[in-house]
C-alpha cells in the first residue's frame, strides 16, 4: 500500500536528534514491559518450570532412594519391545501404547474437526445474531459440570444395556460394545474436546466477511467448493488452534480412557499413573512423562513443520502458526 | 433477442419491514442504470435480488424472456462487485480472476489466457502472481471488476463499489468504468448515494426514497425537472419556494406570500395544495435593479428583492437574495470578482418558468 511506503519516507528524512530519542523512547518501554512481565515468569518458573524441571531430574536417576546415580535404564525400558505391559487381552510393549494413544489424539482431533466444521459454520454464518449467543452459551455449558462426572454420563449411555444400545435394538439392529472399548474412549474424549474447537473455529468463522462467500456463490462455487477454496483455508487458523489444543490434551487424557476404554482404548497416561500410583517407580514414571511431551512436542513440530510447506505451496504463507 | 432486465412489482419485507414497496423499471440491454438514494432506501436490496441473494416477497424479475426471479446467483447470468471487493484474500490475483472460470471447468491454459486478456482491460496486466494485500484501494477495484468481467456476463451489479476510495481515485474510477461498461456493451446496474456519482456515469437513474421509486430519468431528467421535493433536495442544491398552487385553464401560478408567478402545470399537483417550487441556483440570473428592462412576462418571471449574502467559491459565487419572505441562491460563474453584487443592494431576479418544477411530495 501507499500509505506504508510514505510512512518509510517519513522516517529516513526525520532529523537524527529526533530518530534518537524515539529510540531511547522504545528502549525505555522494552524494559518496562520486561518488568511488567516478572510476576508472570516468577508464577510461570514456580509452578511450571521447576516441576517440569524436577520430573527431568527424577527420570534419569537410578530407581533406588539410597544410591544418586545417572542412568537412562527408563528410557531403554520404554524402548524394550520385550518390557511389556500386562493387559488381559495380551502383553503390550510401551511404545505400542504410546503410539495408540497418538493414534486415539489423531482420531479424536479429527472427529472434532469434522463436527466443529459444520456446527461454527451454521454458528458464525448463518444462526439469526439474537440466537448466537445462546447457542454459544449451549456449547459452553457443559464445562459447569465436573469433567469426571460428565464422562460417569456416559457410561449408561454406552453400555451393553445402555441407551445407544438400547435404541438399536429398539429398531431391530445388532447391538455393539462401546463401553470399554477403544470406541468408548474416542466417543468419550470427542464429546470433552468438541468445544475447544468450536470455540477458536467459531471465532475465525464470525470474522470470515460473509459476502467472500457471495461472491464464491456468485462465480458458480457449488457449495462443496465454496468450503473447500474459501471457508476452509480461512478459518484454518481457528481450525488448528482447537486442533493442537485437543491433540495435546488428549494424547495425555487419562479419565476418560480409564472410565470408558477398558483395556483395548488404554491409553499411555494410564501408564504413567500406574508407575506413580501403584509401581511406586516415580523414576520411570517421570521418564513416560518426559517421552510423551517431547513426542507430542516433536510431533507438533513435523505437523507444523508440513502444514507450513502445504502453506507455501498454496500461497497461503507461513502466517497463523 | 433482446436481454433487457425487468424488475416487475418487487416488493421484499424483512419481518415487518419492507424494504422494497412496489417496484418496477427496465433496464436495456447495454445501457448503465443507477439505482440512487439514501442508505436504507432499498437500493442495494433490490440489487441482491436481481443478483439472486434475495427472494422477492412478491414480484418477478425477468431477463429477457427468462424469469429468473427464483435461480441461485450462479445460476443467473449476471455478477456482483461488492463494496467491500470480496476479494479472496488467500489467493493470488491471478487465482482470484480465474475463480469463476475454474469453477466452470474452463481448461487451464484457457483460464490462463482469458484472465491475462481482462487483466490487460482493467489496465493491470502481468500481476496474476501477486498476493491481494500488495494491492492498492484502486487496484483491488480493478481486480474486482475483473473477476466478474471474465466470466462474461450479461448483467454486471455493482454495490458502491467506488465507496471505500479517496476522492481523487473515485472520479477516475467513475469515467474509467463508464468507458469500460461502453467498450463492452454490459449492461451494468450500479448502486450509490453519492449523487454527482450517479449523474455522472448513468443512462438512466432510478431514485429510491423508502423502497420506492421517486422518479427515473436521464441524469439531464432527474437534474432538471425534478417532480418531487425528495429528488430536488437530493440531486444537487436548490432553491424551495412553499407557497399554494393554484391551476387554472389558462395556466397555473405559484401564491408565495405577497407575491405570485406563473409555474409549468403539473397534473399530479392539486389546485389549492400547499407545495414546494424548485428551482436550481443557476437558473436563476440576478440584475442590478437600476437596469429595469420590463416587469415579469408569461415565461419570463422577475422578482424584486435585496441582496443578503455574497459566498465566493472561485469559479462560482451563491448569491441570497432575500425577496418578501422567502430567500432565494442565484449562482453564476466568476469571470470578474468585482463585478459581484454587494450585500445591501436592491437587485432583481429572473428566471424561466419551465425551470421552476412543481413537486409533490
Amino acid at each position: 500500500m501507499s500509505s506504508s511506503s510514505e510512512l518509510s519516507g517519513g522516517e529516513t528524512t526525520a532529523p537524527s536528534g529526533f530518530r534518537a530519542r524515539v529510540l531511547t523512547m522504545a528502549d525505555n518501554s522494552r524494559l518496562k514491559g520486561l518488568t511488567s512481565l516478572g510476576p508472570i515468569v516468577t508464577l510461570l518458573t514456580v509452578f511450571y518450570a521447576i516441576p517440569v524441571a524436577l520430573l527431568i531430574v527424577y527420570s534419569v536417576f537410578v530407581d533406588d532412594p539410597f544410591v544418586t546415580a545417572i542412568t537412562f535404564e527408563h528410557f531403554a525400558r520404554f524402548l524394550d519391545l520385550s518390557a511389556v505391559i500386562s493387559l488381559q487381552i495380551g502383553d503390550l510393549p510401551y511404545v505400542r501404547l504410546l503410539a495408540r494413544s497418538l493414534g486415539i489424539a489423531v482420531v479424536v482431533t479429527v472427529l472434532s474437526l469434522i463436527i466443529a466444521y459444520p456446527i461454527t459454520y451454521y454458528l458464525g454464518q448463518h444462526a439469526p445474531e439474537r440466537w448466537q449467543m445462546l447457542l454459544v452459551l449451549l456449547v459452553i455449558i457443559p464445562f459447569w459440570t465436573s469433567y469426571l462426572i460428565r464422562t460417569y454420563a456416559w457410561i449408561p449411555i454406552l453400555s451393553r444395556n445402555g441407551f445407544i444400545n438400547g435404541a438399536l435394538g429398539a429398531l431391530g439392529l445388532p447391538t455393539v460394545p462401546l463401553l470399554n472399548t477403544y470406541w468408548g474412549s474416542i466417543i468419550g474424549l470427542v464429546y470433552v474436546f468438541v468445544p475447544f474447537v468450536i470455540l477458536p473455529l467459531y471465532a475465525s468463522m464470525r470474522s470470515l466477511d460473509a459476502s467472500l462467500i457471495e461472491a464464491a456463490r456468485d462465480l458458480g462455487a457449488s457449495r462443496s467448493a465454496v468450503f473447500r477454496e474459501v471457508v476452509f483455508p480461512l478459518t484454518l487458523p481457528g481450525a488448528l488452534a482447537g486442533a493442537v489444543f485437543v491433540f495435546i490434551k488428549c494424547a495425555a487424557a487419562y479419565v476418560t480412557p480409564a472410565l470408558l476404554g477398558g483395556t483395548s482404548g488404554r491409553m499411555f497416561a494410564q501408564v504413567i499413573e500406574t508407575q506413580f500410583g501403584t509401581a511406586f517407580n516415580w523414576n520411570f514414571g517421570a521418564a513416560l512423562s518426559v517421552i510423551l511431551v517431547a513426542v507430542v512436542l516433536g510431533s507438533l513440530w513435523i505437523a507444523m513443520r508440513l502444514g507450513i510447506d502445504v502453506g507455501k505451496s498454496r500461497g497461503l504463507g507461513g502466517g497463523g502458526l | 433477442m433482446s436481454s433487457d432486465l425487468h424488475v416487475d412489482g418487487v416488493t421484499k419485507h424483512f419481518g415487518d419491514v419492507r424494504a422494497v414497496d412496489d417496484v418496477s423499471f427496465t433496464v436495456e440491454e447495454g445501457t448503465f442504470v443507477t439505482l440512487l438514494g439514501p442508505s436504507g432506501c432499498g437500493k442495494t436490496t433490490t440489487l441482491r435480488m436481481i443478483a439472486g441473494y434475495e427472494t422477492p416477497t412478491t414480484g418477478r424479475v425477468t431477463l429477457g424472456d427468462r424469469d429468473i426471479t427464483d435461480e441461485k446467483p450462479y445460476q443467473r447470468p449476471t455478477s456482483m462487485v461488492f463494496q467491500s471487493y470480496a476479494l479472496f484474500p488467500h489467493k493470488t490475483v491471478g487465482e482470484n480472476v480465474g475463480f469463476g472460470l475454474k469453477m466452470r471447468d474452463v481448461p487451464s491454459e484457457e483460464r490462463d489466457r482469458r484472465v491475462a486478456e481482462i487483466l490487460e482491460l482493467v489496465e493491470l496486466p502481468g500481476t496474476e502472481d501477486r498476493a491481494i494485500d500488495e494491492l492498492s484501494g484502486g487496484q483491488q477495484q480493478r481486480i474486482a471488476l475483473a473477476r466478474s468481467l471474465v466470466i462474461e456476463p450479461e448483467v454486471l451489479l455493482l454495490d458502491e463499489p467506488l465507496g471505500a476510495l479517496d476522492l481523487k481515485l473515485r472520479k477516475n474510477m467513475q469515467v474509467e468504468l463508464k468507458d469500460l461498461q461502453e467498450e463492452l456493451g454490459i449492461t451494468f446496474v450500479y448502486v450509490t448515494h453519492d449523487q454527482e456519482e450517479a449523474l455522472t456515469m448513468s443512462d438512466e437513474i432510478v431514485i429510491l426514497n423508502d423502497g420506492r421509486i421517486e422518479q427515473r430519468g436521464t441524469p439531464a431528467e432527474i437534474y432538471e425537472s425534478p417532480r418531487t421535493r425528495f429528488v430536488a433536495e437530493f440531486i444537487g442544491d436548490t432553491n424551495l419556494l412553499d407557497g399554494t398552487y393554484v391551476a387554472t385553464d389558462s395556466g397555473a401560478y405559484l401564491e408565495c406570500g405577497s407575491v405570485e408567478f406563473p409555474v409549468e402545470p403539473n397534473p399530479a399537483a392539486e389546485s389549492g395544495a400547499t407545495l414546494s417550487v424548485s428551482i436550481r441556483p443557476e437558473k436563476v440570473s440576478l440584475e442590478e435593479s437600476a437596469a429595469r428592462n420590463g416587469g415579469s412576462t408569461e415565461t419570463d418571471i422577475t422578482l424584486d428583492g435585496v441582496v443578503d449574502d455574497v459566498i465566493y467559491q472561485g469559479n462560482v459565487a451563491k448569491i441570497h437574495v432575500r425577496i418578501g419572505d422567502s430567500e432565494l441562491i442565484s449562482e453564476r460563474h466568476v469571470v470578474n470578482s468585482t463585478d459581484l453584487p454587494t450585500p445591501g443592494s436592491e437587485c432583481r431576479v429572473r428566471w424561466t418558468k419551465e425551470h421552476a418544477d412543481v413537486l409533490v411530495e
